[in-house]
């Protein structure tokens, strides 16, 4: 019986050397070590044995049975190593092919900035504003001290749809229909983007284009709060080291009135082609509500000043990205909206 | 307005250069647009004098000259002798370069050797001495052996102002004048103006003004004796500078003026005035004029006239006319210095398509109480020129007259609104500078004198403290007082949303002006009696390819397609979010703007790679485009109904419904229709009322806790009609298979050999689930033999097992 146990002891370990798949592995261990197998037939033959010998072979078998056991165990591990090491050869993969990329649209450069814009501002506690397109004089002109014979109100500058009636030239009716639906409460702290519309169409003009409008009113609101203010906003749009110069000027409804430059962002200052040697290129036209526009929309100019800006979003898009035609923006070529994500 | 900076220096002693004046001046708000001077393309010409002039001893067509330049004697050879000794010239030298490269060497000609040339202006480039033949002779005084253009000036920087239309005060020098001296402190030193002024000869003009609305002043002076010539140089020269051309003394000297004093003159030939008299009236209907740019003209009831006693003279402030010009032959001559209304004038200039220098003027307000001051000035100039004699005072029709205006000015408020601290004396300071007078107490009273017409309210001097103290000074605040929140409305943060989730997508946005052409709702073939024929025209397109205010986004995005298609770019994924305008009915509110959003879809996605096939897109991309939009806006239950779209194709269009209302169409758009646009290929589009769908939106998702027992998946494969629609089928599973029935999804359609025809087969998976207990087998059984049956009673559906 030893001599048996010894016999499909080796048999069975030459065996498992020389299987070559789990598989096979599986039927040997069946073989020999299932409930049919040949280890577990011969143990069952045990009863034969004189009692004395019985503790002796079955010593010997438990100690073979879990011998073949681990060796099992282990020949298993080793042919497992090995099936996957062949099986990652062969998923092996050139890392230099082209990847899968997942869809991606792209926002417009025109919308990117006018969200940056609206974040800026409403970071500084504004809220967003929006008016009607089509306009009335009324709000239009009037409403901003732009009196009927003003050359500004030439009908060959502005599309009309009939008298009285016409696009929008800039986003400034917003500042009138906001003062009108909030006076006398302040403070009053709004931007108003949107699309504006003036009659010109050449390499610099669109005939219609998009401004951010701002307005803020308070007691006590100052020119240097509206500098303060812009220069904020022009350090996070375009870097913390941007400097702010008001220039004075002219518009119907603010007075004072400034043009506002920051340093040329293509040279940092030092001057370039782009800001024509002087260092600062123009961004925006603002100033202090005149007090006949505060009074018309119902607040008291003695009581209330204001401040209000209006910047050309084409401008600081063309600014930030470096696009030198302006008609780019609404050529809605797929090859220049596939650069902004 | 063109600033020659030697000129102005005439009128106020500047300490600084061109360059640092530009700055000042543009940092206080008179904008230097650029520095400039006159084109000066010779180079080596030197004054010199004429000492002889002689025949050519060989040639009969050509003069021998001797002219001295101050150092040595030259000789030239001329083909003109128009010359007299003692008259200064322009000698170009050996080595001298003249316009278009002109090299001026040494040569002899017919025997005699011609040190250089005498050069004629245009032979200089120069547009002096208008119609005049022969060498340029120079004035008397011009300092021998200098270089020409150094003699005439002609190199001094020119400062090119880009004024502001309230600025009208600085279209002279004397108000650049004054506003240096408010800026530097220095006095402006008024040029001379008087003249001595003859007894009248014989009748005076007689002045009449009619409309006193439109003509608040008018001055005129008779000159006689007058002598047409050519001005002197240096007078040309600085009207060269200003940009104006040289005409004939007269014309020049009221054009000079005019560069100095902001006030257009004007100058009849006073013999060709019907007995001696101006009219300023309107003109009659069916007046004619002949301009000096010998154009007639027809003329409007509206337009401001000046006239004689018989016919029109000129159109007032705009442009004289050609029977009283100044010509050669004139010997009298009636100076006008007036003062019109600056919106007729506008009017009339605009309607007659002309724009002078005067108009200009006069448009953006003159300084009425600078007329005879101007005139005057005119006056002296003749008789510093001597080319003709005053006749008689000014006669001075003053009828609207204008007084300064007193402005009150509270230093405190100054302070406030700049948010600078600047003293009162300062405040103060910065007016008298400008000569104006100054009241002080605890206020300041300042006179303001008319020829600044900008200044009329309190934050006009206020503005003009800021502006002459230097806006760099100015610091920066920010804004005090109470806090407010900055936060993007319900809409603003749902149309953000829509346009992320479109770009999250794979869509690409795209921006098409708002206007499109009427012929755009032809091509899509929207029918007569559609509300997207409301549309709004504009009044004065730029185009009638930009006439009409658009009503819908899918001739804009067509447009786009086309426009890619033709750079090679055929696959297309866009969205647009913008308005779209309706008429309305009632003329008091402005137009029915409604936010709307297109998207469209052609070609195959996603790009060619080399591991998987791109697939075409057809109408689920659209659709299921939609269906994710609703999804993201927590809109539910959208229902798709067929529907005939007039730029869709049939059968392969939807209109959209949302909680009974119609919110949008989609579909794929009618060949017919994408030829039009000359597109070849498949376009899926879809366009939705952002407002209705947004008024169903919730920005905000509602938590549903998860499930506690598990479901179980039943599938179901039956057969259908082609007529009954998937929707339908849906809609019966959820009915019959009634609370149980969680999810029904469709993952199979098949048509073909086993179904048949005019029929489809469609599977479903149905998820069951109970949600107070675990599912038995038998329930679900019970609950999909009972939706077998419905269908099958409904639908005359037959199982697929």
């Amino acid at each position: 019986m030893q001599k048996k146990l010894q016999e499909i002891h080796n048999q069975a370990v030459a065996e498992i050397a020389a299987v070559q798949t789990e598989d096979e592995l599986k039927q040997v261990q069946v073989r020999f070590l299932g409930k049919k197998g040949e280890m577990t037939s011969l143990l069952r033959g045990m009863g034969q044995l004189p009692p004395e010998e019985r503790p002796l072979v079955g010593g010997l078998a438990n100690q073979l049975r879990d011998e073949l056991t681990n060796l099992f165990t282990a020949r298993e591990e080793e042919l497992r190593s090995t099936a996957r090491r062949k099986a990652m050869a062969d998923e092996q993969v050139d890392v230099t092919l082209p990847g899968k990329p997942p869809m991606i649209g792209h926002l417009h450069p025109l919308t990117l900035i006018m969200d940056e814009i609206a974040e800026i501002f409403l970071g500084m506690g504004f809220t967003i504003k929006e008016g009607p397109e089509i306009e009335t004089e009324y709000y239009n002109f009037e409403a901003l001290n732009i009196p009927r014979e003003h050359p500004a109100r030439e009908m060959q500058d502005s599309f009309y749809i009939r008298p009285e009636v016409l696009l929008r030239t800039h986003t400034s009716p917003v500042q009138i229909r906001t003062m009108e639906e909030l006076a006398p409460q302040v403070p009053v702290r709004i931007i108003a983007p949107g699309k504006v519309y003036r009659r010109d169409d050449d390499a610099t003009h669109s005939p219609m284009f998009h401004q951010v409008e701002g307005l803020v009113i308070d007691r006590d609101i100052s020119l240097s709060d509206l500098k303060g203010t812009l220069l904020l906003f022009a350090r996070q749009m375009f870097g913390p080291k941007q400097q702010v110069r008001l220039r004075p000027s002219f518009f119907p409804f603010t007075e004072p009135s400034a043009e506002v430059d920051i340093a040329c962002v293509i040279c940092g200052g030092q001057g370039c082609r782009v800001c024509k040697d002087s260092g600062w290129i123009e961004i925006l036209g603002s100033g202090m509500v005149h007090p006949r526009v505060l009074e018309l929309s119902g607040y008291d100019p003695e009581e209330y000043t204001a401040y209000a800006f209006g910047m050309g979003v084409e401008r600081v898009a063309m600014l930030k990205y470096g696009i030198g035609d302006l008609r780019m923006f609404f050529s809605n070529d797929i090859r220049m909206l596939r650069q902004f994500s | 307005m063109r600033v020659p900076y030697t000129w102005l220096k005439d009128f106020i002693e500047i300490e600084l250069t061109a360059q640092e004046l530009a700055n000042v001046l543009t940092n206080a708000g008179i904008e230097v647009e650029e520095i400039t001077t006159l084109k000066v393309d010779f180079s080596g010409v030197v004054v010199a004098e004429v000492l002889t002039v002689e025949k050519h001893p060989e040639a009969d067509k050509l003069f021998v000259a001797r002219v001295w330049d101050g150092v040595e004697e030259h000789t030239v050879v001329a083909g003109i002798a128009n010359m007299q000794p003692g008259d200064r010239v322009p000698l170009a030298k050996p080595g001298a370069v003249l316009p278009g490269n002109l090299q001026i060497k040494r040569a002899r000609l017919r025997g005699v050797e011609s040190a250089g040339m005498l050069c004629s202006a245009a032979e200089l480039g120069l547009a002096l001495n208008p119609n005049a033949e022969g060498i340029l002779i120079l004035d008397e005084n011009t300092p021998l052996g200098q270089s020409l253009a150094e003699a005439l000036y002609l190199m001094d920087p020119i400062l090119v102002l880009g004024l502001t239309p309230n600025r009208a005060d600085c279209l002279g020098l004397l108000g650049v004048a004054h506003e240096v001296a408010s800026l530097t402190g220095k006095p402006v030193q008024m040029p001379n103006i008087t003249a001595n002024i003859l007894p009248l000869s014989s009748q005076a003009p007689r002045i009449s003004i009619k409309d006193p609305k439109l003509c608040a002043r008018y001055a005129g002076l008779l000159v006689r004796d007058v002598r047409i010539a050519l001005s002197p140089l240096w007078m040309q020269v600085r009207l060269l500078q200003a940009g104006v051309r040289p005409i004939n003394n007269i014309v020049d000297v009221t054009n000079y003026v005019m560069w100095e004093w902001g006030q257009p003159l004007h100058a009849f030939d006073y013999a060709t005035l019907a007995e001696g008299r101006i009219d300023v009236r309107l003109a009659f209907e069916n007046e004619f004029l002949v301009t000096l740019d010998n154009v007639e003209r027809p003329l409007t009831g509206e337009m401001l006239l000046i006239a004689d006693a018989l016919r029109p003279i000129a159109i007032a402030g705009v442009m004289g006319g050609l029977a009283t010009e100044v010509t050669a032959k004139t010997t009298s001559v009636l100076l006008e210095s007036a003062h019109f209304d600056p919106t007729s004038i506008r009017r009339t200039g605009r309607s007659l398509g002309l724009y002078s220098e005067a108009q200009q003027r006069f448009e953006k307000g003159v300084d009425v109480n600078g007329c005879t001051e101007a005139i005057l000035r005119a006056s002296r100039l003749i008789e510093l020129l001597g080319i003709g004699c005053l006749d008689g005072q000014v006669v001075d029709e003053y009828v609207a007259p204008r007084y300064p205006n007193q402005i009150r000015l509270r230093p405190e408020r100054a302070r406030k609104l700049i948010g600078l601290e600047i003293s009162q004396l300062e405040m103060a300071l910065i007016f008298r500078r400008q000569g104006f007078f100054v009241g002080e107490g605890t206020q300041l009273h300042v006179t303001v004198p008319t020829r600044r017409q900008d200044l009329l309210l309190e934050v006009d001097l206020i503005e003009e403290v800021a502006r002459i103290h230097g806006y760099h000074k100015i610091g920066s605040t920010l804004p005090t007082g109470a806090m407010t929140q900055g936060r993007l409305t319900d809409r603003q943060q749902l149309l953000k949303k829509t346009k992320q989730t479109l770009q999250s997508c794979g869509f690409a946005e795209v921006i098409n002006y708002s206007f499109i052409s009427p012929q755009d709702a032809e091509k899509l073939q929207i029918p007569a009696n559609s509300r997207l024929r409301q549309a709004i025209h504009l009044a004065n397109p730029l185009s009638e390819e930009q006439s009409v205010m658009r009503t819908q986004l899918v001739s804009g995005l067509l447009s786009t397609i086309a426009y890619n298609k033709n750079r090679n770019q055929h696959d297309l994924m866009l969205f647009e979010q913008g308005s779209v305008y309706f008429a309305r009915e009632l003329p008091e509110s402005s137009a029915d703007e409604r936010t709307v959003l297109g998207i469209a879809i052609t070609g195959a996605f996603p790009g060619e790679h080399w591991l998987q096939k791109p697939l075409v897109t057809d109408f689920f991309d659209i659709k299921g485009t939609v269906e994710t939009i609703f999804a993201r806006l927590g809109s539910k239950s959208a229902t798709y109904l067929p529907a005939e779209i007039p730029w869709c194709q049939p059968g392969q269009s939807a209109s959209i419904v949302l909680a009974g209302e119609e919110v949008g169409w989609l579909g794929k758009i009618h060949p017919d229709v994408a030829e039009r646009y000359d597109i070849d290929k498949s376009v899926y589009m879809t366009e939705l009322d952002l407002q209705a769908v947004l008024s169903r939106a919730n920005l905000y998702p509602e938590y549903v806790a998860l499930p506690r027992y598990p479901a179980m998946l039943r599938d179901m494969a039956i057969v259908v009609p082609d007529a009954v629609s998937a929707a339908e089928v849906i809609s019966l599973i959820r009915e019959a298979g009634g609370s149980l029935v969680e999810e029904v999804n469709l993952f199979d359609l098949y048509r073909g050999p086993q179904i048949p025809t005019g029929c489809r087969s469609l599977a479903f998976a149905v998820k069951y689930r109970d949600k107070l207990r675990t599912l038995s087998d038998e329930v679900v059984a019970r609950q999909h033999q009972n939706i077998e049956e419905a269908l099958a009673a409904r639908f005359s559906a037959s199982l697929r097992r």
